[in-house]
């Protein structure tokens, strides 16, 4: 591990059990939500998650910021193994790190004025006095681009990007070395939103700090990272340096959403040729036999519902989980009707 | 608009101030709480504003009808009736009071524990609720009053009993909505002990749709009250309550009607307005309604 | 307002000055105000803009399915097949809503009704206009959920829509939409709350239908993206006025109002990376109080005393092309 990197994940694996009976538990099936997967979060930069729902992206940001116990593989942070060190244990990691949601509306507390919400971390972290913290908090509405009256606010008195505004503020009040950012773009208007990308992307170069930033929207991913990770299904199925798995991907499935990416350009639209993935996504209580995708995949054969395939680097720093890559990229495996 | 203000944390005057402006919008509510702030200044100061002294008999002139001095008339035993409504809110505020802080205060910690926790404690706790609930409540209480005997004391405890479990209810369904909220994420990702979310984020959030069923539980344990004294299960003539004037106004409610009229009429309204106030406090309390 | 190409048989709605107001607790929103927009036959068009800019109440006011009582059509009228849709009495415009016009929401789940079979549904559908026997309906409901690209729809037909997938029940809202075979289909962001590959495939559906059927389809979306992909003609909305309209290629190429220009400079691209994004100072105006002069003014980068003060029409700026921005005009050429 080199010194760059701040964190470590390996073999991670995260099954939730389905339950029956109310006494007597018995495990009737498992979500396998994250299945053996492995990446690098590297200082001050950005890893994109990309992938649809039920790919597991999610459960990756909460199993890295322990909101989650693995059920088995490893996760280091900063070089000290963090997977099965218990709550108590966890302080260091949480003033380290911090989170931003989905949704602006349900991620403060309603019933908290704006300076009590950035405080809290502060306050839990024993940071320093009343007066240092309220300060700190000054500083921070700073930072993301609102004002000091805004402090004595509630959440309902400002808009969605505005509040995604005080969850950002809220995830730097301990100047962490890593974010979470669980889609923090999505529930927004579009340029509402650019205000936002920019933000984080200011912050990123002002602080240092690395995000692990996870998002449906291509377009955001490929903007804001430096690596990439496209989950499918529990597994990671691309994953390398953000220009190249966007400009020369080798899975079938990232091949496929990057031909029907709605782009806001009606010359590329009408120019390419949507590879469009047959049936639905299926579900991670019983994932499909050898390959997840084979089911959707347009070069599926036999032997894919069979094998399961191993993540394999294809080119450097770049990693793919497919078994015929190769003969796809050599034009000796074409897509089957 | 707030204006600035340092020391962030403590739950601040103006806030207390923004919920009565907010209360005071609806015409309703506003009638809900003069009224009950009214009957709490009543119930206070009964022993000086009550024209009469409550139990002194005047026989010669028993079941007299409204007429000055005695505004409300006499009932049965010759006693001014508007001198026993007064002292009777006494008893009933007290009741009402003491019934639903303690239901309350059980009901919280019992429905958050509940609700934050899960697995067996929620199992455990949640099935002794169901086995409260699953008696009639009024039909409990009288159980209760007829082994451990009438006194306004018991009165509270055997309500307190049949009336924990609602309040236990929706804190938990409440705890378990909020517990998945973000915002409880983000405490914890901040490394927030489970004390504090539950004190600090899922209780004050939880509280709230509570209050209405505490006002209308107000309402309620008055109106419970009134019954089980009704029954002569309650308090204990001649101790004047409402609940005990209805009984025996009941044999005279032909001959002197004003008796039942004017205790069941105080019931009534009493009853009515802890539910408006319950109503209004319930938007009032909302910050997102707050402008 | 029309441009010359147009035939003018060939329109199909025509949405004239309309003006539709919401009553709220705050004040009159003026959500729809002064709004003209038309589609011919077998054109898709689209009706894009941020949230609250009025692209959903202007939809709705099209169908008269304005939340009661609070919203009103105050002025302007809706012809549809030169028939003014804002004078018909409830009745005659009962036998036009999911006949002649039908519309799919963003939320399949919620306008789908839960203890129903999806097939009873659709057959639901179709005999409420065209009284036919059961199992011929059941039948047309099985061709029509083949037709949305369910195969299986014999399988599908028989499920409780909690059943199906979300890309499934918006399949089955469509068919349900198709049921009286409509000339217009209004489809209000059919494919927001759906993954990638799911909205492709929904896309595909409704490029298809008007392929296949000549429908024409009102596309309201925030997505700039599916208007490139799918619309013929597009307007652009913003705080309740239309700002742009053009055919789609041009729009994209030549964005004549600054609104539309920046929109389109704020979306990531996928093509290329990380130039830094242009934002759009300030915040959606609140429809109770718009600015005076242009409503975009507050926010606008080029914006002269001009804008401040006189309130622009939609200027001619190409074939077909329009914009509403003093920019075009002499007077603001002229200003220092």
């Amino acid at each position: 591990m080199t010194e760059s990197v701040l964190v470590e994940v390996k073999n991670l694996v995260k099954h939730f059990p389905i339950t029956k009976g109310i006494i007597f538990k018995k495990n009737v099936a498992s979500i396998r939500a994250v299945d053996d997967i492995s990446f690098e979060v590297e200082r001050g930069k950005t890893l994109g998650l990309v992938g649809e729902s039920g790919s597991g992206k999610s459960t990756t940001g909460r199993l890295i910021l322990r909101l989650l116990d693995p059920t088995s593989g490893t996760i280091k942070f900063d070089g000290s193994d963090i997977t099965n060190l218990p709550e108590d244990g966890l302080k260091d990691l949480r003033r380290r790190t911090g989170i931003v949601f989905q949704d602006p509306y349900s991620s403060l507390d309603p019933r908290k004025r704006v300076v009590d919400i950035i405080a809290e971390p502060l306050v839990i972290a024993k940071w320093g006095g009343r007066r240092k913290i309220v300060e700190r908090v000054y500083e921070l509405l700073g930072l993301v681009g609102l004002r000091r009256e805004d402090a004595y606010k509630y959440p309902h008195q400002f808009s969605g990007g505005q509040r995604q505004r005080i969850a950002v503020a809220r995830a730097l009040a301990l100047s962490p070395d890593l974010i979470v950012a669980d889609e923090p773009v999505s529930a927004l208007d579009v340029s509402v939103q650019a205000k936002i990308i920019n933000l984080f992307s200011t912050i990123q170069k002002e602080l240092g700090v690395a995000y692990l930033f996870i998002s449906h929207d291509l377009s955001v991913v490929r903007y804001i990272s430096d690596k990439v990770a496209v989950m499918y299904l529990g597994k990671i199925v691309e994953y390398g340096p953000s220009d190249v798995i966007f400009e020369e991907p080798l899975h079938p499935y990232t091949k496929s959403l990057l031909t029907v990416v709605p782009v806001p350009n009606p010359k590329v639209m009408r120019s390419r040729r949507p590879t469009l993935l047959r049936g639905e996504i299926p579900s991670p209580i019983n994932p499909p036999s050898g390959c997840r995708f084979h089911t959707r995949c347009p070069y599926a054969i036999k032997t894919c519902s069979e094998e399961e395939p191993q993540i394999t680097q294809a080119k450097p720093n770049h990693y793919v989980l497919c078994l015929f890559w190769k003969e796809i990229e050599e034009g000796t495996l074409t897509p089957q009707n | 608009m707030q204006t600035e203000k340092e020391g962030a944390g403590e739950a601040s005057a103006s806030e207390v101030k923004t919920v009565l402006r907010n209360l005071r919008r609806s015409r309703t509510a506003t009638f809900g709480l003069t009224y009950v702030v009214g009957l709490v200044i009543v119930a206070i100061l009964a022993p000086v504003i009550s024209p009469f002294d409550p139990y002194a008999q005047n026989l010669l002139n028993r079941l007299q009808p409204p007429a000055f001095p005695h505004l409300l008339g006499l009932d049965d035993f010759g006693r001014d009736v508007l001198s026993r409504l007064i002292h009777g809110a006494t008893v009933s505020m007290q009741v009402g009071l003491e019934v639903v802080l303690l239901s309350l205060l059980i009901g919280v910690v019992v429905g958050a524990i509940s609700g934050y926790y899960g697995g067996w404690v929620d199992m455990v706790c949640m099935r002794l609720a169901d086995i409260f609930l699953a008696f009639p409540s009024l039909v409990l209480a009288i159980g209760i009053m007829a082994v451990i005997g009438p006194s306004i004391f018991n009165v509270v405890l055997s309500l307190v009993v049949v009336s924990w479990p609602y309040y236990a209810r929706v804190i938990r369904s409440q705890t378990i909505t909020l517990k998945e909220m973000d915002f409880v994420t983000a405490a914890k990702a901040m490394g927030a002990s489970g004390k504090r979310i539950l004190l600090t984020h899922i209780i004050p959030n939880a509280i709230p749709p509570v209050i209405i069923l505490a006002t209308l539980g107000m309402g309620s344990a008055i109106l419970a009250e009134a019954g089980l004294s009704f029954l002569g299960l309650g308090v204990n003539p001649p101790t004047p309550s409402w609940g005990v004037m209805v009984a025996s106004g009941r044999d005279y409610i032909l001959q002197a009607p004003h008796i039942v009229i004017s205790s069941g009429l105080v019931i009534t309204i009493t009853v009515l307005a802890f539910n408006l106030l319950g109503d209004g406090l319930r938007d009032a309390l909302d910050p997102r309604l707050r402008i | 307002m029309k441009g010359p190409i147009l035939n003018r048989n060939e329109v199909l709605l025509e949405v004239k000055n309309l003006r539709t107001y919401i009553e709220t607790g705050a004040g009159l929103v003026r959500a729809v105000d002064d709004v003209s927009f038309d589609v011919c036959r077998g054109e898709i068009v689209g009706l894009v803009g941020e949230s609250g800019c009025g692209k959903t109440m202007a939809a709705l006011s099209v169908m008269r399915l304005l939340p009661e009582p609070y919203g009103k059509i105050v002025g302007g009228s809706v012809y549809f097949e030169g028939q003014d849709l804002t004078k018909l009495p409830e009745e005659e415009m009962r036998k036009i809503r999911g006949n002649k016009i039908s519309i799919i929401f963003q939320d399949p789940l919620t306008a789908l009704n839960p203890i129903m079979k999806v097939g009873d549904q659709i057959v639901e559908a179709i005999v409420s206009h065209h009284p036919i026997d059961e199992s011929a309906a059941w039948q047309r409901a099985i061709n029509l959920l083949q037709s949305v690209g369910i195969p299986d729809g014999k399988v599908i037909a028989e499920q409780y829509p909690f059943r199906i997938s979300g890309g499934m029940r918006q399949r089955v809202m469509i068919a349900i939409a198709l049921a009286c075979n409509p000339t217009l289909l209004i489809a209000d962001e059919p494919t927001t709350n759906l993954d990638v590959s799911i909205q492709a495939q929904i896309l595909e559906v409704i490029s298809d239908i008007r392929r296949r059927t000549g429908t024409s389809i009102l596309l309201i979306t925030h997505n700039l993206g599916l208007v490139a992909w799918l619309c013929d003609r597009v307007f652009v909305m913003y705080a309740g006025k239309i700002v742009e309209q053009a055919p789609t290629e041009e729009l994209f190429a030549n964005p004549a109002h600054p609104y539309t220009e920046l929109l389109l400079k704020s979306i990531p691209k996928l093509e290329s990376s990380k130039e830094k994004l242009e934002t759009i100072e300030g915040e959606v105006p609140n429809l109770i109080r718009v600015p005076p002069g242009c409503r975009f003014h507050p926010r606008c980068p080029y914006v002269k005393e001009v804008c401040k003060k006189v309130e622009p029409t939609l200027f001619n700026v190409n074939v077909e092309h329009y914009a509403r921005c003093l920019k075009h005009t002499a007077e603001y050429r002229l200003e220092q």
